[in-house]
């Protein structure tokens, strides 16, 4: 059973990095494009994560801080970018 | 325990290396007063020509990082090393190689900076924030600077290693019965501040690693109009801000503890001061801008950052209420600790008061870079954190050295310290006109007075400390004898005889519920035998040794480089020997308190925390990017200026191999060795692949002239890409390990943890390429 798991994930893995290839080549439109190659490295991001790291089978706190140590290192990005937003306009 | 060079040397045990610590730190603040003193001097008279500009700068420079980085810090490490094992009931941190290693990578880093005084052009000399684009090649050519972004470096690693190490004891090491909100307050400020690192000192880590690719390599990061000194301020200070409170936090929980024993009561809101503690430190991350107020950053989230810096205040207000209520109406002894106590808190207060005004973003335009602000974060970081730590030192000495020492003489130095220290800092917030690091000024004004005063108060100051040094000293040669709890104090350490045993409890302690500690041995349990575990290893020197020659090297000459990473590699491969001949083993206790991390070993936590720190430390890098991207008015996307094969390749390569790591795990899991030698194998042949293939891809791009200096989009993704592959690469390394010791028949279905960490670590790796690869070439 696991692993099943293990190559069912696998083969997500590697039909969203085609999928990735694939919206690269042909959506012109930049927005669209964008947020659809993004969208799809998180959903990468998130079965590494939570199928092959196992988080949500260790103790609650590790999750917690994983959360902080992400919303950490997000907050320093968004800061940077909010920084600028002025002279960007 | 003999106290011969190899015991000091080579020794892992944690009261050793607080005493390492401890003379260490000690030696860096004499170092560092010196250098502040010959800036008194130059200040202290108009047109004084005693040091010129140049010195003048090196000596604020490394003043100011030695002050804060290798000596207050570590000073608070000397107590926590030594004492936070003791309060919460363990026998020994959890990893007693790394904690080693912290030390050594501190002193090599210090070390590695200060060679810099010894080159053409001297020491680091652009101020501790090493501001950009100051801090370029353009306008600081000298090697200092280089040397000091390398010193950096070791130290920072120092302190990832220190973070995890204490994370992991405080929260699975505990005695049973010590839940967290039993354990004292020193080693609740420990444990609040080792996060607090853990989260900051990777944004710094990857401000200096692009400051010494920007140097050694030609990468544009902070030479460019897009990163430059905006990006340099985000980085610096989204670390420097917790930073202070950093260095604050073990000095404030040391009133904390310090307070009720003198006032013999307990600790006035306990929780709530705890509590606020907590807020107080995870506020500290989002204040950082407030140093960059007038640096002409978006007016909307300067007022965010005002607002949150106002209110960060309040948590800061609660602890000192609570501190200041728990003396309210008691008989309060006054003894030098408590007197040292009583004096950090005042001086904190003042200094905090000023923080508040500097907050305000139209008094900023005018306080700024001035006097004012020295005046700030002195009574800040002297007042409060220094002197609160000094009262740690005369507190916590009888149990360190089992010496008492004179009352009298401790009297003297505090009387004196007071004296100078405001004598020294108090004139400064009047200087509001005088520019900071700046070496003369003119007869005009009124500067003259208040410079004099200040000068003539460091040289008070500095008598203060001498008699500090004597008080030890004498202390040492014939101090009286200390007994085990000469304070009545009421925690664990104060329970077992001073100096403490080898291994601090015969039996193991126990709290029970209502707070009473019992460390006797009952009914002849089990006094384990401890004398197998006396440990010491040559590994923690040896690899700091080779990390100092390898980076002195790259900046110095490939000859030393070659010598410390054969130093290094022969001292990695001693240190995998140690573990697999098993010579090095730690057992973890039964029983203790190990909320909220029971059901996970030691080992595995300490990974899972320093993944969390490599999230900030990844955030930073592509945040660096995204920044400078922002910034930019036109950006080609690589894929299409390009060919993306062999980035598409290595994506392939590298989610394969997670997969593959994952299969080995899960064949040893079931005892099948073949499955997992092959899982491994296969893992470093795809590992390996990826590398080469990074290389040719390299190459090629070369061939094109897309070079590190090219551009901007060059710069970043050579670095953004080599941060990755080193990371790649160190895990074959790791992986090389496991696969000798899988020939070796080395794993079971019992003992497989460490294919189970490297997986972790390797999925991370696996992760950040997922982000790397859209970010990097596909948007
Ligand atoms: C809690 C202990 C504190 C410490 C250890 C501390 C330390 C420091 C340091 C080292 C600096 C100067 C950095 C540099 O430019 O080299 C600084 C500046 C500053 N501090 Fe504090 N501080 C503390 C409390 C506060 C508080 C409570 C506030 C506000 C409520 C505050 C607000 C500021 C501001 C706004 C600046 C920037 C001033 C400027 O450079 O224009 N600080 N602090
Ligand atoms: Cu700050």
């Amino acid at each position: 059973m696991r692993t099943l798991g293990y190559f069912a994930v696998w083969i997500a893995l590697i039909l969203a990095t085609l999928l990735q290839l694939v919206i690269f080549g042909g959506v012109k439109a930049s927005n669209l494009r964008v947020i659809s190659i993004m969208v799809l490295a998180w959903l990468q991001a998130s079965l590494v994560v939570f199928f092959y790291q196992n988080v949500l089978k260790e103790p609650k706190g590790v999750s917690m801080l994983y959360l902080a140590s992400f919303l950490t290192g997000s907050g320093l990005i968004i800061g940077m970018i909010l920084s600028i937003t002025h002279a960007m306009e | 325990m003999d106290s011969s060079l190899t015991r000091w040397l080579f020794t892992t045990n944690h009261k050793d290396i607080g005493i390492l610590y401890l003379v260490t730190s000690l030696y860096f603040l004499i170092l560092g007063g010196a250098l502040a003193i010959l800036m008194r001097i130059q200040l202290m008279l108009p047109n004084n020509q005693f040091l010129s500009a140049g010195p003048f700068n090196q000596a604020v420079t490394v003043h100011g990082l030695i002050m804060v980085l290798w000596f207050l810090s570590p000073l608070a490490f000397a107590f926590a090393n030594y004492i936070v094992p003791l309060q919460i009931g363990a026998r020994d941190l959890a990893f007693p190689r790394l904690n080693a290693m912290s030390y050594w990578f501190y002193l090599f880093g210090g070390l590695l900076a200060a060679v810099g005084f010894f080159t053409p052009g001297g020491a680091i000399d652009t101020g501790w924030t090493v501001y950009a684009p100051l801090n370029t090649l353009n306008y600081s050519r000298q090697l200092g600077v280089t040397l000091g972004g390398a010193g950096l470096l070791m130290l920072i690693a120092s302190v990832t290693m220190g973070t995890v190490n204490f994370l992991v004891t405080i929260f699975r090491l505990r005695a049973k019965g010590m839940s967290l909100f039993k354990m004292p307050m020193y080693s609740w400020g420990i444990l609040l501040t080792v996060f607090m690192m853990l989260l900051a000192f990777p944004s710094i880590l990857a401000g200096v690693i692009m400051l010494v690719a920007d140097r050694l390599l030609g990468t544009l990061y902070f030479l460019s109009n897009e990163g430059g000194a905006i990006l340099w301020d985000h980085l610096f200070w989204f670390f420097g801000h917790p930073e202070v409170y950093i260095l604050l936090m073990p000095g404030l929980m040391a009133i904390a503890e310090i307070f009720p024993v003198f006032a013999r009561r307990p600790l006035y809101g306990k929780r709530i001061l705890i509590f606020a503690a907590i807020i107080g430190s995870a506020m500290s991350f989002i204040v950082w801008a407030h140093h960059m107020f007038v640096t002409g950053i978006d007016p909307g989230f300067r007022k965010f950052m005002t607002i949150t810096t106002e209110a960060i205040s309040i948590p800061f207000g609660i602890i000192t209420l609570c501190l200041i209520l728990t003396l309210f109406r008691a008989s309060i002894r006054f003894k030098t600790p408590m007197l040292f106590a009583l004096g950090s808190l005042a001086l904190f207060i003042v200094g905090g008061i000023t923080g508040v005004f500097n907050s305000s973003v139209a008094l900023d335009y005018n306080l700024r870079g001035t006097y004012w602000i020295v005046a700030h974060f002195h009574y800040t970081l002297v007042g409060g954190a220094t002197g609160g730590l000094i009262a740690a030192l005369y507190y916590w000495w009888p149990k360190m050295t089992g010496r008492m020492y004179s009352e009298r003489l401790g009297k003297l130095h505090f009387t004196i310290y007071m004296i100078g220290f405001n004598l020294l800092y108090f004139p400064m917030h009047l200087l509001v006109d005088m520019p900071r690091r700046v070496a003369v000024y003119s007869e005009e004004g009124s500067l003259w007075l208040n410079n004099y005063l200040s000068t003539i108060g460091s040289f008070i100051f500095a008598i203060s400390w001498i008699i500090f040094f004597l008080i030890l000293l004498k202390s040492l040669r014939n101090g009286k004898r200390a007994e085990s709890n000469p304070w009545g104090s009421w925690s664990l350490e104060w329970m077992v005889p001073s100096p403490p045993p080898y291994h601090n409890f015969d039996v193991n302690p126990e709290v029970e519920s209502d707070g009473t500690i019992k460390v006797i041995n009952a009914n002849g349990g089990s006094v384990e035998s401890e004398t197998h575990n006396v440990h010491l290893s040559k590994g923690p020197l040896m690899v700091a040794l080779g990390t100092f020659l390898a980076l002195l090297g790259v900046s110095l000459s490939i000859f030393i480089l070659l010598i410390g990473s054969i130093i290094f590699a022969i001292a990695l491969f001693g240190w995998a020997k140690e573990n697999i001949l098993g010579r090095f083993v730690i057992r973890e206790p039964e029983v203790g308190e190990r909320w909220p991390f029971s059901s996970i070993c030691n080992m595995k936590l300490g990974v899972w925390f320093f993944l969390f720190g490599e999230v900030v430390f990844f955030s930073s890098i592509l945040g660096g990017y995204l920044f400078i991207r922002a910034n930019s008015t036109s950006w080609p996307i690589l894929g299409e200026v390009f060919d993306l094969k062999l980035a598409s390749i290595n994506t392939f390569l590298l989610i394969t191999s997670s997969l593959t790591a994952m299969m080995a795990l899960n064949f040893i899991r079931k005892g099948e060795q073949r499955g997992l030698k092959l899982g491994l194998l296969l893992t470093f042949a795809l590992g390996l692949l990826f590398l080469i293939n990074k290389g040719i891809e390299w190459e090629e791009l070369f061939k094109h002239g897309f070079t590190p200096s090219s551009s901007l989009p060059a710069t970043i993704f050579y670095t953004t890409t080599g941060i990755h592959g080193a990371h790649v690469l160190a895990g074959l390394i790791v992986l090389l390990y496991l696969l000798v010791r899988a020939y070796k028949g080395g794993f079971s279905r019992e003992n497989y943890d460490s294919v189970e960490y490297f997986d972790m670590y390797w999925n991370f790796v696996d992760v950040v390429w997922l982000f790397i690869f859209p970010l990097l070439y596909l948007i």
